[in-house]
């Protein structure tokens, strides 16, 4: 399998560099079979890709540990499971599924220029060159199928911290949203050297960032929760270079979400958007860099491989100066063609959400790479930790939470001192009276109670503007029910959005309260004796040992009560992974809408005594909940929407004598 | 035998790889041009939708009835536009 592994590789080198070379002949002597030769090598190179994929699996599945890669990820008592999901738990597997991802995103992309030959061409190019860089890497340094001879009897195994659901999910989230960045920066990248930067790009872009956005948020979640269930720690976010380097390309997209949003109505920022998106791509790579380069400590981090971080930063230069290069060539043809009118309008709320949104992108990356410049100029590395990001991120979160209500409910252009008290009134007095509420319910620190105040402020526009809308259709004749599905289904975009907005929401009232409210305790215990945290009473009931193939389990009993209420036994465990002589945490975690009860099992004598430790961390399963309600938004953001036909789009609506809205049976 | 089988099969897929890949270049042609009738709907559908969304927003409240309808015509116009450009595009694409 090593054999056709490497040979895929070399061969999908070939065929990229073939595929980029007629692509640009083709685009040079305007000659049409060059430049479909090029598409054809797309096809191709994403048929080696899998197939390179396919002998990778092969081998980890039949234990060739004459496979280096194989014998590091595996060994023969790893489940099945494990054993296929090892095919990312290494840094060259990992290499190997990105550029298998980065081939079907091409083969997809490519395609759905097929009506834009003009975008196509340059846009084909663009990915062929990333796709050149990535099969030179996984052909040279990155190969996973380097030899290891002779085979050992048997492999290390993978990374026992790899060894979680959360973590199998998690690689593949996180590189569908890296890479599936690619293909708007590639149409971008199009745009730019074909000259067409009307509002066509921007809607052809559209759709492939939102799914790609939606994978990277899933991503960043599914990251999070692993870190909650597996390090330990209390906590799911530790701003981590790692879990910042996924984080600064997910601010600059939803940046880019948002402001695209500006360009199809009114025709501006077309310049900002291009560099959105630009840099986004830029981002996903300096990620990557920063994970696989060993500049950087981090839990999350691949091996230090130098030459390969070197590759990365070269990759990086070459595209940030190539398409920047490219914006400051169309500078002229890219000025906006309209101005702001009134600061009191929707579009003066999305450029404060987008400044807000890059702001925090700067202060991210410039907290990541600070070890990395404090090593350069004085020789160690300074960490910047959480007071640092809190400082910057926790404002600049309550603006953007702030915005969320704004923006959406303001109208185009401008906003009448009327219109703002229609709108904004009752939401208004909903976050006063939720403030005054959790204030007698004895919240009193000021930041969650204004993330909360907030929320309700964005639950009460969205409210209102959809009880507005189903109002209008009822109006009509319509039932209630079918009123309101009928509004979301024929306002996809817009209430996908909302319903995003809704998720952010639920997410940020898991971290407000989890970060403020979380309540700990630790103690030594013998077999019978009980603590108390907050309103839980735990007794520890003794250890158990046991085994599974490669591990050694010991698991405590934890007996769990709220006051008189029986709530059931929870089982903290250590693994000890022999092999990797690694022991790992297994939380157990009794999580309800309210709180999590998170025990873990520090240490233990050989008496029997053990060392507890309980964290009760308020509304966490808000944040994965909300995770789920972003991703449903997204999805029907993303829908294919139906044609409109002008003879019924063209009819204005008119107010009825009775207050009602629209006109011979028409509703929006 | 699994070898020599795998390595035939290798041989002759590699084979269709590279025919799939250099049939284009023996066939001449220009290269496509942009179709400005599906340009031209697509920039068509995206104003109409501007228009869907604008009448939403007059619908729930955002917006004054001045400034509905003088963003409506602005949009019915640049629509009407692209509409005859569609026509006229249309007309000279028939044969």
């Amino acid at each position: 399998m090593g054999e056709i592994g490497r040979f895929a590789l070399q061969a999908g080198t070939a065929v990229a560099l073939y595929g980029l070379t007629a692509t640009l002949l083709g685009l040079w002597r305007r000659e049409g079979g060059m430049a479909q030769a090029g598409q054809r090598a797309v096809v191709v190179w994403t048929l080696l890709m899998a197939l390179a994929s396919v002998s990778l699996l092969v081998g980890l599945l039949t234990r060739d540990f004459s496979i280096r890669f194989v014998a590091t990820a595996s060994e023969s008592t790893q489940s099945i499971f494990y054993t296929i999901t090892a095919f990312w738990g290494g840094h060259d597997g990992a290499l190997l599924l990105w550029a298998l991802v980065l081939g079907i995103y091409m083969t997809l992309g490519v395609r759905s220029l097929r009506d834009h030959p003009d975008l196509q061409g340059p846009a084909t190019a663009t990915l062929l060159a990333v796709a050149i860089f990535f099969s030179v890497l996984l052909a040279t340094a990155s190969n996973p199928f380097h030899p290891l001879l002779p085979p050992p009897p048997d492999g290390q195994g993978l990374n026992p911290l790899l060894r979680n659901p959360w973590m199998v999910a998690h690689p593949p989230a996180l590189y569908l949203g890296y890479v599936g960045m690619s293909v708007p920066f590639a149409i971008a990248v199009g745009a730019l050297i074909s000259g067409r930067l009307d509002e066509s790009w921007i809607e052809l872009s559209r759709r492939w960032v939102l799914v790609a956005w939606a994978f990277l948020t899933l991503g960043i979640l599914l990251g999070a929760k692993w870190a909650y269930v597996v390090l330990g720690w209390g906590g799911y976010w530790a701003w981590d270079p790692v879990e910042n380097a996924a984080l600064m390309p997910w601010l600059t997209a939803t940046a880019f979400i948002h402001s695209i949003q500006i360009q199809a109505r009114r025709r501006m920022l077309a310049a900002w958007n291009a560099s959105l998106i630009l840099l986004t791509f830029g981002l996903t790579i300096f990620g990557t860099f920063l994970v696989r380069s060993g500049i950087l400590s981090s839990v999350h981090a691949f091996a230090q491989a130098p030459t390969i971080g070197y590759m990365f930063l070269g990759l990086m230069a070459l595209l940030l100066i190539g398409s920047f290069g490219l914006l400051v060539w169309r500078w002229e043809s890219l000025r906006s063609h309209g101005g702001v009118e009134s600061v009191v309008s929707r579009e003066t709320a999305f450029l404060a959400n987008n400044l807000l949104f890059v702001a925090a992108a700067v202060v991210v990356f410039l907290g990541t790479i600070f070890p990395a410049l404090t090593e350069v100029f004085r020789g160690v590395k300074v960490n910047v930790g959480p007071p640092y990001y809190n400082m910057v991120m926790v404002p600049v979160g309550i603006g953007i939470l702030a915005l969320m209500g704004l923006g959406p409910m303001m109208p185009w252009r401008r906003a009448t001192a009327e219109q703002l008290a229609h709108n904004f009134l009752m939401p208004a007095a909903l976050a006063v009276l939720g403030a005054l509420l959790l204030g007698v319910l004895g919240v009193r620190k000021a930041g969650p109670l204004m993330v909360f105040a907030l929320s309700l402020f964005v639950v009460g526009t969205v409210a209102l503007e959809a009880a507005r809308g189903v109002s209008v259709r009822v109006g009509r004749g319509e039932g209630m029910a079918l009123a309101a599905v009928r509004l979301v289904l024929r306002n996809r975009r817009r209430y996908g959005g909302y319903l995003v907005h809704l998720g952010v929401l639920l997410v940020f009232a898991g971290v407000a309260a989890s970060s403020v409210f979380s309540t700990q305790s630790q103690a030594v215990l013998r077999p019978g004796q009980r603590f108390e945290v907050g309103r839980y009473i735990l007794e520890y009931g003794g250890l158990r040992g046991s085994a599974i193939p490669g591990v050694e389990i010991t698991e405590a009993a934890v007996r769990v009560w709220t006051g008189s209420r029986w709530l059931g036994i929870l089982s903290p465990q250590r693994y000890f992974y022999a092999s990797q002589e690694q022991s790992m945490h297994r939380v157990a975690i009794r999580s309800s809408p309210r709180e999590d009860l998170y025990v873990i099992l520090s240490d233990w004598t050989e008496d029997g005594a053990a060392t507890i430790r309980v964290l009760v961390n308020p509304l966490v399963s808000w944040m994965w909940a909300g995770g789920v309600v972003i991703v449903l938004g997204t999805l029907l953001a993303a829908l294919p929407e139906r044609r409109l036909r002008p003879a019924r789009t063209t009819r204005p609506l008119r107010r009825s004598a009775g207050g009602g809205l629209g006109e011979e049976g028409r509703s929006p | 035998m699994i070898d020599a089988v795998l390595g035939f099969a290798l041989v002759g897929l590699a084979g269709a790889a590279g025919l799939f890949l250099l049939g284009p270049l023996l066939r001449a042609g220009p290269l496509r041009k942009p179709d400005e009738r599906a340009v031209l709907e697509a920039g068509h559908q995206a104003l109409l939708r501007a228009l869907h969304d604008l009448d939403l927003d007059w619908a729930v409240g955002k917006l004054s009835e001045d400034d509905y309808h003088s963003q409506r015509s602005h949009l019915l116009a640049e629509a009407s536009a692209v509409l005859r450009r569609l026509g006229r595009a249309s007309h000279e694409a028939e044969p």
